[in-house]
């Protein structure tokens, strides 16, 4: 009977969450039940979360999981991804980017791509506009993205939250990023990997970026390129049943016309079970 | 005068019971305006009516319930906030005034006397915390030096980078980049974000100074705004490439700028030695929305610019107020 009665609960409670048209995260919901029953066994909420948090189906009016707000938060978005330019000040620079999925915003404005002169320590001038600009910037949404993973294994750090700062200047030293980017990378990601106390990480570089996330078009070809996107799950404990492999970096030299780009994704409706 | 259609639905109790309240003193939340003796009062009652408001705003805070915890007698307050309670002189002794996501306020230790009315502004505060999103603080001189910073955020430290141990001690040039003397690290900027309860427009009589925009000129907004507040183009930058996409999930957005003292006041001190030549702080509060009335009058904002000289500061950050959960 009690069974039944936490189904129901978990259903209304759901429902009073849709409409609220805030969809709260997992945890908060079972916290929210836990709360009430404290003797309700954890591991049969999770399973009915699971079967539930695909594609929720709420009775009432409301299709709000058709909104742009349901929409944004159920397809990952990736968020922030950021290019810098080092070059000679002089060559006008064209640069176009071929994202999977769609994008949801550019700064400055993207027609059909961006032309620049880049000077050593990184500063864009627009060349229509003569406006400066420290760094292009553009962000969209993929449902399709995920973690890339083997049949039993997976490549990636599970991090304890606390120490991502360290962990990240670690990461992202190995990877040659300079104090700049590096400062603005983990300024934008520490207050998001912080929100779980603990996260599963996956870095996509060069290759995977370009496969995955979106790919750069620049005339004249830059001398050295380096690509980083940061995927990361929530987690509520440290484990995994995937055997965890740590991923490695390889140092990236920078000569002639150097070009970063950083960005990440919350990875939220994995299908990985962690 | 609209009048302002907001108030705290019962279901965002379920969202922000888990915060903590983050009131220190309830003694601060309600001020007895007058009590008067009124000979229409009947023998064996006395009347208490007043006012309940969103934080120290001029924001009426509607469907709020007032009652006593002794007779259980209850009222609730109207669209302009305003409630009137008849009570019972021999039990009723003890007032609460409360909405589900709000603070409850208890009125006690006031000698309610018979046939008196007691008038009474209530000011109700927010449970759940508002996160202060990336404030980062550049420091620009053309002649070496060493500063030192310190913050006193309203509110907890959620983080900081490079960490702020008591405060940061960095030497600033023309490079652009800062040096933790410590560490000999270099940073572009140094980062906090911190949460508190309690953050919200300023209003003025019953406007609110600030801006409705359509979000499909956000970037013009920001640009011409920011520029009028002598922000360079690296600030600009990351001050747009980071709130841009905030503003612009719905199709309009309220938005109010909190300059200088207001930032010192509502957000955070600053207090950095040797004494900047200019400092300039912005920090925006903005609600996406999705029409353009919020129910109040919004008239624009006067922002004023800065000159840039010698040891030049510039700090700006934001909070989302949410206020799609406050509306009906």
């Amino acid at each position: 009977m009690k069974i039944i009665f936490a189904i129901f609960l978990f259903f209304t409670t759901t429902f009073v969450f849709s409409i609220s048209n805030d969809a709260r995260i997992l945890n908060e919901s079972n916290q929210f039940l836990s709360d009430i029953f404290l003797d309700i066994d954890d591991s049969l909420i999770s399973e009915i979360h699971e079967c539930d948090i695909e594609k929720p189906k709420y009775p009432g009016k409301k299709p709000w999981y058709r909104t742009k707000r349901w929409y944004n938060k159920h397809h990952p978005q990736k968020r922030k991804p950021v290019i810098y330019l080092y070059g000679d000040g002089v060559t006008e620079i064209a640069i176009s980017f071929k994202p999977k999925g769609e994008t949801t915003y550019t700064y400055p404005e993207y027609n059909n791509g961006w032309r620049v002169t880049a000077n050593a320590f990184g500063n864009l001038k627009e060349v229509s506009t003569g406006k400066n600009y420290p760094y292009l910037f553009w962000e969209g949404i993929d449902k399709n993205l995920d973690f890339i993973r083997g049949e039993n294994s997976i490549e990636g750090f599970i991090i304890n939250t606390d120490s991502s700062s360290l962990f990240l200047e670690n990461i992202l030293n190995q990877i040659g990023l300079n104090e700049k980017e590096k400062t603005d990378f983990i300024t934008f990601w520490v207050p998001e990997l912080i929100k779980s106390e603990f996260a599963f990480v996956q870095f996509l570089i060069d290759e995977q970026y370009n496969q995955n996330i979106s790919e750069l078009e620049i005339i004249p070809k830059p001398a050295s390129e380096k690509k980083v996107f940061m995927l990361y799950s929530p987690l509520e404990k440290p484990t995994s049943k995937l055997k965890i492999i740590p991923q490695a970096f390889t140092f990236f030299q920078r000569h002639g016309l150097i070009v970063v780009e950083w960005g990440g994704a919350k990875i939220e409706n994995t299908n990985l079970n962690f | 005068m609209k009048k302002l259609p907001l108030f705290v639905i019962g279901l965002l109790a379920i969202n922000t019971s888990f915060c903590e309240s983050g009131l220190d003193n309830p003694s601060s939340n309600y001020t007895i305006v007058s009590d008067l003796v009124d000979k229409k009062i009947k023998k064996g009652t006395f009347v208490i009516q007043g006012e309940v408001r969103m934080f120290s705003s001029t924001f009426p805070l509607e469907n709020c319930k007032v009652g006593s915890l002794q007779s259980e007698t209850f009222t609730m307050t109207n669209a302009e906030g305003r409630f009137t309670l008849l009570c019972n002189s021999a039990i009723d002794s003890t007032f609460y005034i409360y909405q589900d996501g709000w603070a409850e306020i208890t009125i006690s230790d006031y000698d309610f006397k018979d046939r008196h009315r007691i008038t009474i502004s209530a000011y109700a505060h927010q449970e759940f915390n508002h996160v202060k999103r990336k404030p980062v603080i550049y420091l620009y001189s053309e002649t070496e030096l060493t500063a030192s910073i310190k913050i006193n955020p309203m509110g907890e430290f959620t983080f900081t980078y490079p960490l702020y141990n008591a405060g940061w001690n960095v030497t600033v040039n023309n490079s652009g980049m800062l040096t933790d003397t410590k560490t000999q690290k270099q940073y572009p900027y140094l980062f906090w974000e911190a949460e508190s309860s309690d953050l919200f427009y300023k209003t003025v009589g019953n406007t609110i100074p600030g801006f409705i925009i359509n979000t499909d000129s956000t970037i013009q907004f920001l640009e011409e705004k920011l520029s009028l507040l002598g922000l360079n183009s690296t600030e600009m930058t990351d001050f747009i490439t980071f709130w841009g996409p905030i503003i612009e999930r719905e199709d309009f957005a309220l938005i109010q700028f909190f300059v200088d003292e207001d930032y010192n006041s509502e957000i955070a001190g600053l207090e950095i030695t040797p004494k900047p030549d200019a400092i300039r702080r912005v920090y925006i509060l903005c609600s996406p929305i999705k029409d353009s009335m919020v129910g109040m009058d919004v008239v624009p904002q006067t922002l004023t610019g800065f000159e840039r000289k010698g040891f030049t500061v510039v700090e700006w950050g934001g909070s989302e107020i949410d206020l799609t959960n406050l509306k009906p």
